[in-house]
């Protein structure tokens, strides 16, 4: 991964945890979910913003258990973007990001994503 | 990034003018309906914050989006001959921003975004991963169908309330 990279990665994960506190005020106008609205059923990507809200004020049980797929990217996505940046910023070069999948690692993504929506919708997300 | 960032500023202060033009009469049309209580023109205050804070929230949804669109390309394969890796899909992300200039268009601007959004990908993902565009055309279209779908939904259940509205007015005429 590019030194540029790196840091613009960590720069976003430290931009994104610098304006958590700002995020309940947000919350309030952001708009529900019009597929569950109208089906009443979870749509695959429901709860993300809502694991990001629970993360933004540090309710980290909550957002894993009501909505633990998109708890873990985002908490991947912070800690990998504050990790590549640390070690850009001591001399070190992060690893690269892969530039194929294999097959299992493709079937992996994709099932994950499904039993996410099977357990958002069992739960009533 | 910096194109990205003037460019969707533009198209933010463009698209916020039209809504305070036309939402706030036609916002009130809508208010009553189910869903679309929130419908309606945005304070000056939100056009302020929006347009200041607006560099920070583009960088962070253009790394996000482009760490999305990746995986998805990642999961077709798309990637194989690629050398640009993850910055050839923030490149093209990127760019494709320029798309966002098509909110200068009042009420349809939205839909001919996104089309302009996808073809733009679609043919920057072709050239710079080396991939075919078929592969291209899906890797774009998995997030846009499994996220939008809620916007689709949004834009036919608007519509109908719209039609619906006009019937109305129109049986009311005499």
């Amino acid at each position: 991964m590019s030194r540029q990279l790196a840091l613009l990665w960590g720069g976003v994960s430290a931009a994104l945890i610098g304006l958590s506190p700002w995020a309940p005020a947000v919350s309030g106008s952001l708009w529900p979910c019009t597929f569950k609205n109208l089906t009443g059923i979870a749509c695959p990507t429901c709860g993300t913003t809502r694991a990001a809200l629970a993360l933004a004020r540090l309710d980290v049980a909550t957002a894993f258990v009501h909505y633990p797929l998109p708890a873990l990217v985002w908490t991947l996505f912070l800690g990998g973007g504050l990790f590549a940046a640390a070690l850009t910023l001591f001399g070190r070069t992060p690893p690269s990001l892969p530039e194929r999948l294999p097959v299992w690692a493709r079937a992996g993504v994709v099932s994950m994503l499904l039993l996410n929506w099977a357990y958002s919708i069992a739960t009533g997300v | 990034m910096l194109f990205g960032i003037i460019v969707s500023w533009l198209s933010v202060l463009l698209s916020q003018v039209w809504n305070v033009l036309f939402m706030s009469s036609l916002g009130g049309l809508v208010r009553g309906l189910e869903g679309l209580e929130r419908f309606g023109a945005p304070s000056v205050v939100d056009l302020l914050v929006t347009l200041l804070v607006w560099p920070i929230i583009y960088v962070v949804m253009v790394f996000v989006g482009s760490a999305i669109l990746h995986l998805c390309l990642l999961i077709v394969s798309a990637t194989e001959k690629s050398e640009a890796g993850f910055e050839g899909t923030l490149k093209v992300y990127a760019y494709s921003t320029v798309a966002w200039l098509a909110a200068v268009i009042p009420f349809v601007g939205s839909l001919v975004l996104i089309v302009w959004s996808l073809v733009l990908e679609v043919i920057g993902f072709t050239a710079v991963h080396r991939t075919s565009q078929g592969r291209a055309l899906v890797a774009v279209l998995i997030p846009t169908i499994v996220c939008c779908l809620c916007g689709i939904l949004g834009i036919a259940v608007f519509s109908a309330a719209l039609f619906g509205f006009v019937q109305e007015l129109g049986g009311k005429l005499p």
